[in-house]
């Protein structure tokens, strides 16, 4: 299994998901697990099943790279990331890192250090980013799971661009301990799956409260049993806002996921475009203030695309801020009161599917979109208020598109239970 | 934004900023002072306090 999993990392070389490869851990783990088979123990939920991180885990022994060039010479991590370690209680292998954009700050995977990762569906275009590398890593079959961050969409945006499942959870659901920070009030870690009942499973194996983990909230794990029974569900259709930041494309999937229910119901928030607003300016202040000595003492060492974004950021007045958090509560009880009746809320999870490589701009509605802002317009004005979002894919043409269900804070369970439904609806691609 | 105002505002916030950052930080100042600018016509409530690190209850 092991084996055959580093053959599969070889021959997509040229798809450029994995910085980095772990050998001797995995099968150092593997080696365990068959120890423990043969001993005749009962074996952990995910025992043998291989797996990657994007490269702003801590994985013990290598340097976090989060991206960047600049950390390369960074003290080896001592311990692995809380969530690497669950993944290893599970029984899963470590397998290697995965590419992202520099400090998980874009939704492209064109790394100008480590180059781009390409579509497995199609090389000259974008896995999507910043967890590019982890969701072509499953697209690509290398891995049937990998592990993610989520600040803006950075798991939603490429499990919809690669056509793989990838939750983004409550925030405060997962430790974050041993994740390389990118915005602390707007980061979230969670997985990507080749299938929903792979996702699930991840899922429950990385639950559980951290007290190293400083918004790591105590409370019951999200039962992971009957997750997938068949259940009345009222469903909300976000339109307005989430209509016109969509294409054709992106709509008539969130359509045919849509047809798996009777209950459905048009559902418009206003003030969307003022929480994503305020997403992109709390992204920019916080993100630049973690960086700020390396913008003072290094700034030719970033990645171009990333350096003026964090130097603007930096430059952001205090006012600016204190608004948009402000925002972000105002916004939050807009959506809470929108859920008071309905399970789940679907849209689109991007505005289109895959770009070509090098490619700036995409016309949608007739008009030209720069693709690095546009493609987290549908995922940010969730992660701002940290609500549970899961991505499934859906789109019939010949690249995949991913629609994206929220649901009310620690009710992941609602969608588990959507996402089943359109499974077995049977317009999913996996 | 100019790239004198840019370079201006750096300096007296302890940034210098290599030349060829100039034009592209004062695109994205640009950008979120229009966002900025959206958010200070919200019209919020005593009680929508910020949310720097939240837990959700």
């Amino acid at each position: 299994m092991v084996r055959s999993t580093f053959e599969r990392i070889e021959s997509n070389a040229s798809l450029n998901c994995f910085t980095g490869t772990t050998p001797e851990r995995a099968f150092a783990e593997a080696r365990a697990i068959d120890a423990r088979r043969a001993a005749g123990e009962s074996l952990p939920p995910l025992a043998g099943v291989p797996y990657a991180v994007k490269n702003l885990f801590d994985v013990r022994g290598l340097p976090t790279l989060a991206g960047a060039r600049m950390r390369e010479s960074a003290a080896p991590a001592r311990r692995d990331a809380a969530l690497v370690a669950r993944m290893e209680a599970a029984g899963a292998i470590l397998v290697g890192t995965t590419n992202m954009d520099e400090y998980a700050f874009g939704f492209l995977t064109e790394n100008a250090h480590y180059g781009a990762t390409h579509n497995p569906h199609d090389p000259t275009r974008i896995a999507g980013g910043s967890s590019g590398g982890s969701a072509a890593a499953v697209a690509a079959g290398i891995v049937p799971l990998a592990l993610g961050s989520d600040t803006n969409g950075s798991i939603r945006v490429p499990a919809s661009l690669c056509g793989t499942f990838g939750l983004k959870p409550t925030y405060g659901r997962l430790s974050r301990r041993g994740a390389f920070p990118f915005v602390a009030s707007l980061d979230h870690v969670g997985p990507l799956a080749a299938s929903l009942d792979d996702l699930i499973v991840c899922f429950d194996a990385l639950q559980g409260f951290d007290c190293e983990d400083p918004v790591c909230v105590d409370r019951p794990s999200s039962a992971p049993h009957d997750m997938t029974e068949p259940t009345p569900l009222r469903v909300g259709r976000l339109i307005g806002y989430f209509d016109e930041n969509a294409g054709e494309e992106a709509i008539h999937a969130r359509d045919r996921a849509l047809a798996a229910f009777d209950d459905v119901r048009d559902t418009e928030i206003l003030g969307v475009d003022e929480a994503r607003a305020a997403a992109v300016v709390v992204t920019a202040a916080e993100g630049a203030n973690l960086h700020l000595p390396e913008l003072r003492a290094q700034p030719s060492a970033f990645d171009p695309l990333v350096r003026d974004r964090l130097f603007a950021g930096a430059l952001v007045p205090a006012a600016w801020l204190i608004q948009a958090q402000r925002v972000r509560r105002w916004f939050a009880r807009r959506v809470a009161a929108a859920l008071e009746s309905l399970d789940v809320l679907v849209t689109a999870a991007t505005p289109w599917s895959a770009t070509l490589l090098g490619q700036r701009e995409q016309a949608l509605r007739g008009e030209p979109r720069n693709v690095q802002r546009s493609l987290g317009a549908l995922t940010m004005p969730f992660s701002l208020i940290g609500l549970p979002a899961l991505v499934i894919p859906v789109a019939d043409g010949p690249l995949p598109l991913g629609v994206q269900l929220i649901s009310s804070p620690w009710r992941e369970d609602l969608l588990f239970r959507a996402a089943a439904a359109i499974v077995r609806q049977g317009v999913s691609r996996s | 934004m100019t790239s004198e105002d840019v370079a201006l505002l750096a300096r007296a916030n302890g940034l210098t900023l290599p030349p060829e950052s100039l034009r592209g930080v004062a695109a994205d100042l640009d950008r979120l002072s229009a966002m900025a600018a959206l958010l200070a016509a919200v019209s919020l409530d005593p009680e929508d306090e910020p949310l720097p690190v939240f837990r959700l209850g």
